[in-house]
């Protein structure tokens, strides 16, 4: 079973471009969320395997949205994304409970990675 | 003693003039194809071609020679000079013509075209242009190092 | 002879004397650096053993003397001093000069120099200075991590308390990104498994600050087994290797790890790092024609296979998806690997650097501190060759005429030593290489003086004329501000060869200056050949690439979020200004579409940011650059070309010059 993952991203060239590696990879992307509410919504509705959460996002950053999920789901597998010289907002998510980061620009090879290490 | 002073030229017909490039740098001939324009380039190069996974720039000889062009029996010489590997737009193809040096004159009423000509080759009655690959090919690297205006 | 052992013994002698001078170095920092005398001693022992069997006596003789000068020291019978420093500095240019025989005439013997007598010189040296026995208690050689009494301590305790106490060794990928957040998720994951860390190397605050290159090591108790630990940390991603050893009891560690178990990744190809560069010795000799063929074929097989999957597309048979998503896979960690197999790290021109500058300072009579920075920073390896030579001009330049003798140096209040610093570092689809020193600076007037002389500008020109301009004289041939050229930086040869190399791979130059404060030299080299990400839009039906590296986001603006500020076209974007920029516009191209809404790509240059309008998005591909040669050097918003998979070509923009 290809893992089912759920992209959240404000940006829809983010999204547009993190959807093509991920296909192309294997996996199935079973939604997509443009903020933080709207995360934690799709999370109940879709229940997936992995979510890939943007961390500067309007309406509810990608931090808070990583705790309100890990409320009702602790086993949540979030991975977080970043830009360049977010280091200290990366930490705030892994202390959030986020399992792994990939890094903007993405490089293929480091998202396919994550998504595989997640578990 | 003879093989010195003889040459091949490879042929060619540009704005009504016939013309010669030496022929060993010449190394192929085809068919006009779609070529892609390059915004703020110089004016006499038309853009860049495809040539099996190359890009290769496309100029307009006729433009660059300051001759009315006839837009027919459009033929693209490519030519490899040094490392660069550059082609011309050009309206017919002749071949390649075995010279002599002695056939070779400076003619200065064709100052038209500077030193972008090493002189006419005089075949009897016909006359051909030929032309100073280097100096072309110069010229056309040059423009933007050097402008004429001002300091800079 | 046999060809094939001469050509490696050449080049494996060439990485000792690389070895050799840079332990030197530092030696000549710490005369008391015992890991540098160790390597000193070691690359000593191998070159003689290698030139011994090789036949080539007087090096073998000059290494063997050279060695127990260095015995001698290591065992603390005599103590270094400057004058065996300057002996066995110059004993290291005579066995690179002997390799150099060697390569050219297949003999160690030079005529110029008697090697005789000088390899006597190091025997005095070595029978010289006992040192008294009571002085010669030091601590012993420390390992990479030091276990002190207390952490001992603390080990026994936890051992008693049935935890298992390690030393690790973590290496992150190369090209880790967040190299401080990867190893605060390693140091998390021991701790949430209830582990501690007791020591680290190097320590917490330099991880924090990311000051360490790929390795860190660690003593560790925790109550997992060793498999169990390995597992936790290779579950962390960008880690490459993870080597556990038991601590027994402090002891152990002088020894050499015997038990060492590693575990690598398979997925990644390895690329040795120059550290590293002994220690692998699977290694393959490859002609740079093979590597560049190679290359090509990558590029026509990507092309090819795009070219596939838009045909299939359009049949969007399930069967196929799965083979062409395969081996879209598999094509791009091809291209990866093939590209990586061209790269190699610049310590490979910078390495020679740092024994240079010292030469150079100690013949000039000042006090240079060189730093080197970014030496990891990798380039394709045509450029190695050629890149040397305009370096060593400005490192010379710098030095020479840039930095002040001490005592203008003191008499301006600056500090007496001068610092010339010399950086190479990534930036979008550059390589760019700084060298930069904290010296006099760049005499304006004098450069507009002579500027004047000859003629190329008026008096009423300079004044005007910006600072940038001012030093593009600089560049020209011939032309030169010191007014007696020392015998050191040449006459006149400068700047004008380091322009000339640079634009001939395709780079630029730049020069920023400012009087008694210093000048910074900077040199941007294309990444060749690079395949990159480029999202492709549309303007008048021809298609133009922006690199992926370039964007920050896309969005449609509506022409009412468009304002005028003084003749500048600007849209408030997330409270941000940015400026809006029609590419139909700045390529001169007739725009009949007048559509209300714009597609627009934000890119961003350094910390600018500014927004393309465009047609159509067309999408994301992966597109081999390749260059649109000298014809269209002067076209600067291009950075080169693409062939799509139909065929077509694609003008790549260079967004840092498009506006």
């Amino acid at each position: 079973m290809a893992k089912r993952v759920l992209i959240v991203d404000d940006a829809a060239f983010m999204r547009m471009l993190l959807k093509d590696i991920i296909t192309k990879a294997g996996f199935e992307v079973v939604g997509e969320a443009a903020n933080g509410v709207e995360a934690v919504e799709k999370f109940k509705e879709l229940k997936p395997d992995v979510v890939t959460m943007d961390i500067t996002m309007p309406e509810m950053n990608g931090i808070d949205a990583i705790k309100k999920i890990r409320e009702f789901a602790p086993d949540a597998k979030i991975i977080v994304c970043s830009a360049m010289g977010q280091q200290a907002m990366v930490v705030e998510a892994i202390q959030a409970g986020a399992k792994d980061f990939i890094v903007k620009p993405f490089q293929h090879s480091r998202v396919i990675e994550a998504l595989q290490k997640i578990g | 003693m003879q093989s010195e002073m003889e040459f091949e030229v490879f042929v060619f017909e540009v704005g009504g003039q016939e013309m010669a490039f030496d022929v060993e740098h010449v190394s192929m001939v085809i068919e006009k194809p779609e070529i892609t324009p390059v915004p703020r380039s110089k004016k006499t190069v038309l853009g860049v071609m495809n040539l099996r996974g190359r890009i290769v720039p496309v100029i307009d000889l006729s433009m660059l020679l300051g001759l009315e062009s006839e837009q027919q029996d459009e033929k693209i010489v490519v030519v490899n000079w040094e490392e660069m590997e550059v082609s011309f737009l050009v309206n017919r193809v002749k071949g390649v013509l075995r010279c002599d040096m002695s056939e070779v004159e400076k003619l200065h009423e064709l100052e038209r075209f500077g030193e972008k000509s090493k002189g006419i080759i005089k075949k009897g009655e016909e006359l051909i242009v030929y032309l100073n690959l280097e100096r072309i090919l110069g010229e056309l690297i040059a423009v933007g190092e050097y402008s004429s205006e001002g300091v800079w | 002879m046999n060809e094939q052992y001469l050509s490696v013994f050449i080049d494996e002698s060439k990485e000792y004397i690389q070895t050799l001078n840079d332990s030197l170095l530092k030696l000549e920092k710490d005369y008391e650096d015992s890991e540098a005398i160790n390597e000193t001693f070691r690359a000593l022992h191998t070159l003689k053993g290698m030139s011994g069997t090789m036949g080539f006596e007087s090096m073998s003789k000059l290494c063997h003397k050279m060695e127990q000068l260095l015995d001698r020291i290591r065992s603390k019978k005599i103590k270094l001093d400057s004058t065996m420093l300057d002996r066995l500095f110059a004993g290291v240019d005579i066995l690179e000069k002997m390799i150099d025989s060697i390569v050219r005439k297949g003999t160690d013997q030079l005529p110029e120099v008697d090697v005789n007598e000088f390899a006597q010189g190091f025997e005095v040296l070595s029978a010289g200075k006992e040192i008294k026995e009571n002085t010669s208690e030091q601590k012993p050689t420390q390992s990479v991590v030091s276990i002190s009494e207390s952490i001992e301590k603390v080990i026994a305790e936890a051992v008693n308390e049935g935890y298992n106490a390690y030393q690790m060794t973590i290496t992150l990928s190369e090209g880790t990104q967040f190299k401080a957040v990867r190893m605060y998720m390693v140091f998390k994951a021991i701790e949430d498994h209830g582990g501690q860390i007791l020591s680290s190397n190097p320590a917490v605050e330099d991880i924090e600050q990311e000051k360490f290159d790929r390795d860190v090591q660690l003593i560790l108790v925790i109550k997992e087994d060793k498999e169990s630990l390995r597992n936790m940390i290779m579950s962390i991603s960008e880690i490459e290797r993870v080597t556990i050893q038991d601590i027994v009891h402090a002891e152990a560690q002088k020894k050499p790890a015997e038990k060492i178990e590693e575990v690598e990744k398979k997925q990644e190809a390895k690329v040795e790092s120059t550290k590293e560069r002994r220690r692998i010795t699977q290694t393959v000799r490859v002609d740079i024609d093979k590597l560049d063929n190679l290359m090509n074929l990558m590029g026509e097989l990507v092309i090819s296979r795009s070219r596939i999957a838009d045909t299939l597309r359009k049949y969007s048979i399930k069967e196929v998806d799965e083979s062409l998503s395969n081996l879209n896979r598999i094509s791009l960690d091809l291209q990866n690997v093939v590209m990586k197999i061209r790269m190699v790290p610049i310590a490979f021109v910078f390495n020679r650097f740092p024994r240079m500058v010292r030469d150079l300072a100690k013949q000039l009579n000042k006090e240079i501190n060189f730093i080197v920075e970014g030496e990891d920073t990798e380039l394709d390896r045509t450029f190695v060759e050629d890149i040397g030579e305009p370096l060593l001009h400005m490192l010379r330049n710098a030095i020479d005429h840039g930095i002040e003798s001490k005592e203008e140096r003191l008499a301006k209040g600056k500090p007496p030593v001068g610092t010339v610093v010399l950086s190479a570092r990534h930036e979008g689809n550059n390589v760019v290489i700084e060298v930069r020193d904290d010296g006099r600076g760049i005499d304006r007037s004098a450069v507009i003086k002579k500027a004047i002389e000859k003629g190329l500008i008026t008096e009423a020109q300079a004044e005007a004329l910006p600072d940038e301009k001012v030093y593009e004289f600089l560049f020209m041939p011939g032309f030169s501000t010191k007014t007696e050229t020392t015998e050191l930086s040449g006459r006149g040869v400068g700047l004008d060869v380091v322009k000339n190399v640079v634009e001939s791979l395709n780079g630029t130059v730049s020069i920023e200056s400012v009087k008694n404060k210093g000048t910074a030299i900077t040199v941007r080299l294309p990444l060749t050949l690079a395949i990159i990400q480029a999202l492709l839009v549309k303007i008048n039906n021809f298609v133009y690439a922006i690199p992926i590296a370039n964007i920050d986001s896309t969005l449609s603006i509506t022409k009412d979020q468009i304002q005028k500020i003084q003749d500048r076209q600007v849209s408030v974007i997330r409270g941000e200004i940015i400026p809006i920029v029609r590419l139909w516009d700045i390529l001169e191209l007739p725009h009949q579409s007048e559509d209300s809404i714009y597609n627009t790509v934000i890119v961003r240059v350094g910390n600018r940011k500014y927004g393309l309008a465009v047609d159509t998005l067309i999408g994301q591909e992966d597109i081999v650059i390749k260059s649109l040669g000298k014809i269209f050097s002067d076209v600067r918003i291009f950075s080169g070309g693409a062939i799509l998979g139909d065929g077509s070509i694609a003008l790549i923009l260079d967004v840092a010059n498009v506006a």
